[in-house]
């Protein structure tokens, strides 16, 4: 069972926990997760309480006493907001060619690596150097390497021959841009995971597939992904949510333009709170945000269960 | 997994041979194999190299093209980096951090890693997961505030406990597949002997997930060390981490792209050794446990 | 650097040319042991506040701790700060335009106007008259003196390329027609692009001000209602996008200050207009310009609007960088001394000499500014750059000034830009904002 799993079965499972075992091993089993548990919750209750009780008022970040409560006007106001809309579109795009580009592409490395090889330690570890890297540092370097008319690809397409690419500064290609960057910090993630799942699996069938004459790719096709389906569902799961609350990057790099092509709803919440001075506004922005990634999640979890056991 | 398919071992019986042309099929599948890793590589390598070479020229050199591969390095804004004092405190900071987010995240959660593997308390992957979730500046403002009535902002030890967000859940999330992967049997001898559950804990299960434990540490160390966010809300002036200073290149005149190449090397100069180092731990060790 | 050198010499010769007495006369002792903890974006005003800082602490036994952050790091945090009530800073450097409206309504500002009227607190060198009257002006929010402005933005000042124009038989304009003309010209002559200007939407606003000025435009009518959907600004945001798209710099929607200075001193622009560019330290900085020593300096040309524009009605700049106190402060006093070691008539002289115009008047008419040989060799420079100050103001929000969200309000007018250099309709991209503006304007 893997991880995942165990907490599906937690979330259906919350209404009736399950007593098994002597009462001290019992004891024993909260004694041991107590702390980090209550820790856990006293860092999440007091932040997404506060969210929630911000996103419930008109407040416009000054002191304490300055704010109205208007309920739901705020939620309201985000369902008739069409620049809401526009980000939760944006925000799914984002997310959608990102998961799909980094597992494509993250598989793809898995394979190169899993084989013996003079320097295959170095690919392993080139591989693996844009995920440790500063998402911040990262940014930064693309945004200079991106840059229409100094920066070093538009350069090298030039010498090639070819029209340079309007990258981060046209909002046809700005969201792209982003998930270029994405895909280059992301795909290692998944290609470790993809890579574990490959080395732990059984041989037998695919040697079978073989005997049976299957050419490399059917078997591929038939035997060796399904097989890892475990391993490539928990990778989707962990990059939906990662790319779903990323910030730092697109902020960095775009702060939502140009005309707001890459507002995604975490940007456009962010912009609200800190730069509109509208913080309930904003709140609720947010709050949809945190309802997204849930119910991504365990839509996602779902469709596992469902489709893939 | 996907090698060409060698030539049977020969069996009792006539002696089969390889069909004519295999070897030629096998050599250009050797090298589109050769030319996929190739293309792969310059693509994952390429933006660190510009960086590492950005960081060598002058800052009017560093947008000519062709960019020279042969070139004197110009060393002054890794001097000017490291002759401040600034750098050096700012790198003892991050490591004290760090470090101590890692210890306190390891000192809790793998006791509780241990029960969710042992005892199914499966409410704590769930918490983990929703945690996970959070967007980063939910945490902000509520904190701040929090922090300002206890007097803990611009303390190393406010930033640590801040840090547990990262690393308590991560630690929780990979070594609970690892403690799982402990086998029951061990145990079960070992409390048949007598010992207590606490010793199995930490006899048998710790010992025998030693790689689990490198790898949660790399990752949380890692992840603490890169950290903006909370450092730049919570932290103050005693508190500076190197992160922190990379910022400070896009400055009031002008974008100084070789300070920032630069600033950006040294900053994941530790990070990426330490991947180097390791890299045969993460990636045989990372989720072998968790997936199964 | 000579900035310091300098500023510790006079100090030292002010020091002993001033009669004992004199200097006994204001006591700079009174709040010796306090410790003052001041917040500043990284950027000149930091640097040259650094020596001061330390003449300070000797001369007043007060302790300052000195937090420095760059600058979008720092805004944050006093915005933080201030939300939470926190005296964890008690002086901070912060820009009038950014914070005034809303930091004012939310009385997160102290009214220095007590502390500068009381003599026990002010040394009568402060002269709070020798400050320019238009600083004093925009400084003075609701009555209340929010920040004592420490640089004056002047007004917009081009920088062109004498080379370029001279190798390709070009006039120095004299219109912003002849701009663009000159401009084309250069740029099919040479592929290099002919103009560099901010283009990101919300951070050009203030430099476009100018421009909409002398095409005759307005932020608003005299009643206050935002106009930014006339022919005249129309015609101005036109005149913008057109002028990188068609000479050169298409993708110039990423263009921020630091890239416009990035490519003009790396020799990618024949003119260029903005307020971080026409610095002469910036121009000639050795590590980074490689167009040091070709550059001209003009004020900017008239627009369609002619000279006449400048007469009925003065074109507005961004709002100073000003010296501020946290009114949750504990240690207000002492922060007041700080305030006006940081805004001397020394100081001011220093900064100037760096070729930042300051808030007072005096710096300006100093012997020592004067004499200086950096400046007469300058001279271009700064007769530009006062002369651009002649007819321009400094005010708060950039974007229609009665409009107190001025975040917002700078990113609604920023998408038009961005939608001229794009090519896509203007009209209709100000009638948008126009829209925008006057709903947000209604909810005030």
């Amino acid at each position: 069972m893997t991880s995942v799993d165990l907490a599906a079965e937690a979330a259906a499972d919350l209404a009736h926990p399950p007593l098994r075992g002597p009462r001290r091993a019992r004891l024993f089993a909260w004694l041991m997760a107590g702390p980090a548990s209550l820790v856990m919750l006293a860092i999440m209750v007091y932040p997404l309480t506060n969210l929630l009780l911000l996103s419930l008022r008109d407040y416009d970040g000054a002191s304490v006493t300055a704010y109205q409560w208007v309920g739901l006007a705020n939620y309201e106001a985000m369902l008739a907001d069409p620049r809401f809309w526009a980000a939760l579109r944006r925000t799914l795009a984002y997310c959608l060619l990102s998961v799909t580009a980094s597992l494509a592409l993250g598989t793809l490395m898995a394979f190169v690596v899993n084989r013996r090889f003079r320097g295959v330690t170095v690919l392993r570890t080139v591989f693996i150097l844009p995920m440790v890297a500063m998402p911040v540092a990262s940014a930064l370097v693309f945004e200079a390497m991106m840059n229409p008319n100094q920066g070093i690809l538009n350069q090298m397409l030039e010498a090639a021959g070819l029209p340079p690419y309007t990258w981060l500064a046209h909002p046809g290609s700005a969201l792209l841009s982003l998930v270029v960057l994405e895909v280059w910090m992301g795909a290692p993630f998944v290609m470790l995971i993809v890579l574990a799942g490959l080395q732990s699996m059984p041989q037998e069938p695919l040697e079978a597939a073989r005997i049976d004459g299957a050419t490399p790719l059917q078997a591929l096709w038939f035997v060796t992904l399904p097989m890892l389906r475990s391993a490539l569902a928990t990778a989707v799961l962990f990059k939906l949510i990662d790319t779903l609350k990323q910030f730092a990057t697109i902020w960095v790099l775009t702060e939502g333009g140009p005309l707001r092509s890459t507002e995604t709803l975490y940007v456009y919440g962010y912009a609200l709170a800190f730069q509109f001075f509208d913080v309930g506004y904003g709140a609720a922005i947010l709050m949809a945000l945190l309802v997204l990634v849930l119910f991504v999640s365990l839509l996602w979890m779902r469709v596992r269960e469902r489709a893939w056991v | 997994m996907t090698a060409a398919p060698a030539a049977p071992a020969p069996l009792d019986g006539p002696v089969v041979r390889p069909p004519p042309g295999a070897r030629l099929r096998r050599l250009a599948r050797r090298l589109s194999f050769a030319l996929l890793a190739g293309v792969l590589l310059l693509l994952f390598l390429f933006p660190f190299w510009w960086m590492v070479t950005a960081s060598l020229k002058l800052p009017r050199d560093v947008s000519t093209f062709p960019p020279a591969l042969l070139f004197t390095p110009n060393l002054d804004q890794y001097r000017a980096a490291l002759s401040e004092p600034a750098f050096w405190w700012q790198t003892l900071n991050s490591l004290v951090v760090a470090l101590g987010a890692l210890a306190l995240g390891l000192l809790l959660g793998l006791p509780a890693a241990y029960s969710v593997a042992r005892f199914r308390l499966r409410i704590v992957p769930l918490t983990v997961l929703v945690v996970r979730m959070i967007p980063g500046v939910v945490f902000m403002l509520p904190l701040f505030l929090v922090y300002r009535q206890l007097g803990l902002l611009d303390t190393h030890a406010g930033l640590i406990v801040a840090h547990l967000i990262i690393t308590l859940p991560l630690a929780i999330w990979i070594m609970m597949g690892f403690f799982e992967d402990v086998p029951v049997e061990v145990e079960q001898a070992a409390l048949i002997d007598g010992c207590t559950r606490w010793g199995v804990f930490w006899r048998v299960a710790l010992p025998l997930s030693l790689p689990g434990m490198s790898v949660t540490a790399i990752l949380a160390f890692i992840t603490s060390w890169n950290d903006l966010v909370f450092v730049l809300i919570l932290g103050g002036n005693d508190t500076r981490t190197l992160p922190a200073s990379v910022l400070s290149y896009m400055g009031f005149d002008t974008l100084n792209f070789a300070g920032i190449a630069a600033s950006a090397t040294l900053l994941s100069a530790p990070v990426v050794l330490l991947s180097v180092v390791a890299q045969r731990w993460l990636v045989g060790g990372l989720t072998v446990g968790a997936v199964k | 650097m000579n900035v310091r050198t300098s500023s510790a010499a006079l100090a030292a010769a002010l020091a002993a040319a001033v009669p004992a007495a004199a200097q006994d006369a204001f006591d700079w002792r009174q709040h010796e042991g306090a410790t003052v903890e001041a917040l500043m974006p990284e950027g000149p005003f930091l640097d040259a506040a650094l020596p001061v800082i330390e003449e300070f602490e000797a001369a007043t036994g007060i302790t300052v701790e000195l937090e420095q952050l760059p600058e979008a790091q720092a805004w944050d945090k006093i915005r933080v700060e201030m939300q939470a009530g926190s005296d964890e800073i008690d002086l901070y450097i912060g820009q009038i335009d950014r914070f005034g409206a809303q930091f004012s309504a939310n009385g997160w500002y102290e009214d220095l106007l007590p502390f500068i009227e009381n003599p026990a607190l002010t040394s009568p060198e402060f002269d709070w008259e020798d400050f320019r009257e238009p600083s004093r002006t925009v400084s003075t929010i609701g009555g209340q003196v929010v920040g004592i402005p420490i640089d004056r933005p002047g007004g917009p000042v081009l920088v062109y390329r004498r080379d370029l124009l001279e190798a390709n038989g070009i006039a120095v304009p004299t219109t912003l027609e002849e701009l663009e003309a000159a401009a084309r010209a250069i740029h099919e002559a040479t592929g290099i692009p002919g103009m560099v200007l901010r283009g990101s939407g919300a951070p050009a606003t203030s430099q476009f001000a100018n421009v909409l000025h002398e095409f005759g435009g307005r932020w608003e009518d005299a009643a206050g209602n935002p106009t930014v959907n006339t022919r005249e600004a129309v015609a101005a945001f036109d005149w913008w996008g057109r002028m990188l798209r068609e000479t050169g710099n298409p993708n110039a929607t990423t263009f921020g200050f630091p890239e416009v200075v990035s490519e003009f001193v790396s020799g990618n622009a024949a003119f260029g207009m903005d307020g971080a560019l026409a610095v002469p330290a910036v121009i000639n900085d050795p590590a980074t310009s490689q167009v040091a020593g070709e550059v001209g300096y003009m004020a900017i040309p008239n627009g369609p609007g002619g000279p006449a524009v400048r007469e009925t009605d003065p074109c507005r700049t961004i709002g100073p960088f000003a010296v501020s106190i946290n009114p949750f402060s504990e240690d207000k006093e002492a922060a007041w001394l700080l305030a006006q070691w940081l805004v001397s008539k020394d100081a001011q002289v220093d900064l100037l000499l760096t070729g930042r115009l300051v808030a007072r008047a005096s710096a300006a008419e100093s012997d020592r500014f004067l004499s200086d040989p950096a400046v007469t060799a300058e001279q271009e420079y700064w007769d530009a750059v006062l002369e651009a100050s002649s007819f321009c103001y400094p005010t708060v929000g950039n974007a229609p000034p009665s409009i107190t969200d001025v975040g917002r309000a700078r990113e609604i007018v920023g998408q038009v830009i961005v939608a001229s250099i794009l090519g896509q309709d203007v009209q209709a991209a100000a009638d948008q904002a126009q829209a925008e503006l006057e709903a947000l304007k209604a909810s005030q």
